[in-house]
């Protein structure tokens, strides 16, 4: 409110009485004399400000979809997630088969409430059935939730986010998992195209029915070959009954079994349960570096809580992981190797990253003749133990192989999910199961060309 | 700053004689003086010598309704509303004179002075009016994009979808009740919301604040009928107190998200702005302010409690005199 006259510059009060420029107050009135101009500006600058406390970038997004694919990440969120930085967990499931997750809601924070890192849980909307079932289903189930999208972007998924990982977890046997499991990572992929994405898949046991493996088959196939290639970066595929027999030991000595041992195997992928002031871990890396090389499905294997007196050497430890592959691996195939590693800090000293790359080197040369790419991630532990915790990720191998038994139910099932009744009911149609045939032979193709 | 109609309206307070003539003429009553003042015109007459003046009518001016004259016969009839509001119509024969003439002229000019007059009030009413929403709308919108923001802290994002709702809405008023139309941005800033990107909606959020503030610095309300009210020092409010209550209502919504982000420098810093910008809208508004207006010897200090009454009766005030339940 300053006017500028041909001599003297005056400036108005808020009753337009006239006074010099600079003053205060009005000398007529005694109003206090406001520069709109400049006080419009501090408070829009003050606002502008406010930034540093709306960023929310998601390094890390953890999906949980199905009943097995949310309590996964729920378990990971209890034991190692609460402490991530930049995290987000969401827990996706389908309304009909939500009451498995009453005792869980209530852990959930209200509206009101604003915990770091956040866990919520979304519910794809069910009209009819209150059974999934079928990898169909599930899929249609997903793809008509008009929300999801949103769902996926409060949950930081974003184009604005340029550094992000998604962790998607879900057990392809049953139908929320298997179906709408693809369907989210392409929604998450369209929503951020910067994204990285490593799907932890849990795959059905020998027991079940061909159904599940059925579902499981097709599912891989969406993971594995979409319109624009593979929807994952890396599919972590892990066989149930496999994993149910591998034993870790913990820093305090428990053991470390079943599922627990999937949640501390996603903790060291994010460096969630070392040190991460010395971490090198960085799943986005792995996961650009295997897409770059064109591998997709690895076979974790693991070793926890090896002791370095009882195993006498880093090789013998990695012998260890690679005889127990949380599913089948075919050594001879191997093309890349990514090795995350644990080390107490009291052996930092002995193990440090060059010596421990000398070691690992050698002994990928000696089981893995056909390797082209290794990737090492060290981590320290603040524990007083001399046990290591070793994650061996392993790619190369066909999805024939690896996922052997599920391609065994989708063959005998398929007669089955071909007919018309089956797609009005289930949601696969008749082109649907050849596709997802050739989407896995199209994969082995590519690799048997990569190794040769 | 002096204008006619100021001094008109002066010229109008106090009653003075304009014109008198003897020998009139009222039909069916007699002769008699008509007097004309600022104010009335009152015909009376007299029975005798000495007999006591009788009033057959004084009518206020502002219930004339019809003064028509015919200068050929030296006639007025004059048609006015009584007290029940009946129409009453007076024919009277004046003398020819010059007189006469003076008097038919005074009584032109005076009730084109009061049809003026009266709407400029009608006018003076509707800017009020619209004067008042458009401040009440500002308040509630300026409150409901800071309110955003401090959603945005908590990634609350139902929270934001519910107050952009009302901000929507509460634009739209400002659009047809008000002279700013923001709708342009309140649109961006829905899709920046849809698109969950907290700075970009941050962004969106500081882009309509300052259209909306440098609107209300940079234009007068543009209805043709009121530029000439909208210049004037008017009582009541004015267009540029609505810039006092824009700023007020900025620093006020910020002080509670920066309550909760626990940044005492910027609440220091907001509470002496705060008590200025009260201590001017109190001497506008009936605020019942317990900041005080700060005089030149006084630092302006306040509580948060104090200014919170104080916005509180700014809204009660604004409310009632936009006319919202």
């Amino acid at each position: 409110m300053i006017s500028r006259g041909s001599e003297n510059k005056v400036i108005s009060c808020p009753n337009n009485h006239q006074n010099p420029e600079g003053s205060a107050w009005c000398g007529i009135c005694g109003l206090p004399i406001i520069d709109y101009d400049m006080e419009l500006e501090l408070l829009l600058r003050t606002l502008a400000e406010g930034e540093q406390h709306i960023r929310f970038a998601k390094e890390n997004v953890f999906l949980g979809i199905g009943d097995q694919g949310c309590k996964l990440v729920h378990d990971f969120y209890r034991s190692w997630g609460k402490s991530l930085k930049s995290s987000e967990f969401l827990l996706i499931e389908s309304s009909g088969e939500s009451q498995q997750f009453a005792d869980l809601r209530t852990e959930l924070p209200s509206n009101q409430e604003y915990t770091s890192p956040s866990l919520s849980l979304h519910l794809l909307p069910m009209s009819v059935s209150r059974q999934v079932g079928y990898y169909g289903l599930g899929e249609r189930l997903a793809s008509n939730d008009p929300t999801l999208d949103d769902r996926l972007l409060r949950s930081g998924i974003r184009a604005s986010t340029k550094k992000q990982t998604i962790f998607l977890l879900s057990a392809l046997g049953g139908g929320t998992g298997s179906g709408a499991s693809p369907y989210t990572l392409q929604r998450a992929n369209a929503l951020n195209p910067h994204c990285r994405s490593l799907v932890i898949a849990m795959m059905p046991a020998a027991h079940e029915p061909d159904s599940a493996h059925f579902n499981a088959f097709c599912s891989l196939s969406r993971f594995i070959k979409a319109d624009q290639g593979p929807l994952a970066d890396m599919i972590l595929l892990v066989d149930h009954d496999r994993l149910m027999k591998v034993r870790g030991v913990g820093s305090m000595g428990e053991e470390i079994a079943r599922e627990s041992l999937l949640s501390y195997m996603v903790g060291m992928l994010v460096g969630a349960i070392g040190d991460r002031n010395s971490s090198q871990v960085d799943p986005g890396y792995l996961a650009k570096m295997s897409r770059s090389m064109g591998i997709h499905a690895f076979v974790p294997c693991m070793a926890v809580g090896r002791s370095m007196e009882i195993f006498g050497g880093l090789a013998n430890i990695l012998e260890s992981a690679l005889s127990s592959p949380l599913a089948q691996v075919d050594k001879e195939s191997i093309m890349l190797s990514h090795l995350l590693v644990q080390v107490p800090e009291r052996l930092a000293a002995s193990l440090q990253a060059e010596t421990i790359n000398a070691e690992l080197n050698k002994w990928n040369k000696d089981n893995f003749p056909r390797l082209k790419g290794s990737v090492l991630q060290l981590s320290h532990s603040s524990s007083r133990a001399d046990r290591i915790d070793l994650c061996l990720l392993l790619g190369g191998t066909r999805l024939a192989i690896i996922a052997k038994r599920a391609k065994e139910g989708f063959e005998r099932f398929k007669a089955i999910a071909k007919g018309k009744a089956w797609e009005q009911e289930f949601g696969v149609t008749s082109e649907g199961v050849p596709e997802a045939q050739e989407a896995i032979n199209w994969y082995d193709t590519m690799l048997d060309e990569l190794a040769s | 700053m002096s204008t006619d109609h100021d001094e008109m309206t002066a010229a109008l307070e106090e009653e003075k004689l304009l014109a008198q003539l003897k020998s009139v003429t009222l039909e069916n009553v007699g002769k008699g003086k008509l007097s004309l003042t600022n104010k009335r015109i009152e015909f009376g007459n007299k029975s005798g010598l000495f007999s006591p003046a009788r009033v057959e009518f004084s009518v206020d001016l502002s219930r004339v309704r019809l003064a028509e004259v015919d200068e050929a016969s030296y006639t007025l009839v004059l048609e006015w509303l009584n007290e029940s509001g009946e129409p009453v119509v007076s024919k009277l024969h004046l003398p020819r004179s010059d007189a006469a003439n003076d008097l038919f002229r005074s009584l032109d000019n005076v009730l084109e002075s009061l049809r003026y007059e009266a709407e400029l009030q009608e006018q003076r009413a509707c800017y009020q009016a619209f004067l008042w929403k458009t401040a009440y709308h500002v308040w509630v919108l300026v409150g409901l994009l800071v309110q955003i923001v401090r959603e945005l802290t908590r990634e609350d994002w139902g929270a934001v979808d519910a107050s952009l709702s009302e901000a929507r809405e509460t634009a739209n008023a400002l659009a047809v009740d008000g002279a700013m139309d923001i709708s342009d941005l309140v649109h961006t800033l829905i899709e920046a919301v849809i698109s969950r990107d907290a700075p970009l909606v941050l962004r969106k959020v500081t882009a309509t604040l300052k259209a909306i503030g440098t609107s209300l610095h940079n234009e007068l309300p543009p209805a043709g009928e009121w530029e000439e009210l909208s210049l004037q020092n008017s009582p009541g409010l004015n267009w540029r107190d609505i810039r006092y209550i824009f700023l007020f209502a900025g620093r006020y919504k910020l002080l509670s998200l920066w309550q909760q982000l626990g940044e005492n420098k910027r609440i220091e810093d907001s509470l002496p702005r705060l008590a200025r910008f009260s201590s001017i809208l109190a001497d506008k508004i009936p605020m019942e302010s317990q900041l005080g207006r700060s005089s030149r010897e006084e630092e302006a200090t306040s509580t948060i409690s104090s200014v919170e009454a104080a916005a509180q009766n700014l809204e009660n005030s604004l409310k009632m005199n936009a006319g919202i339940a």
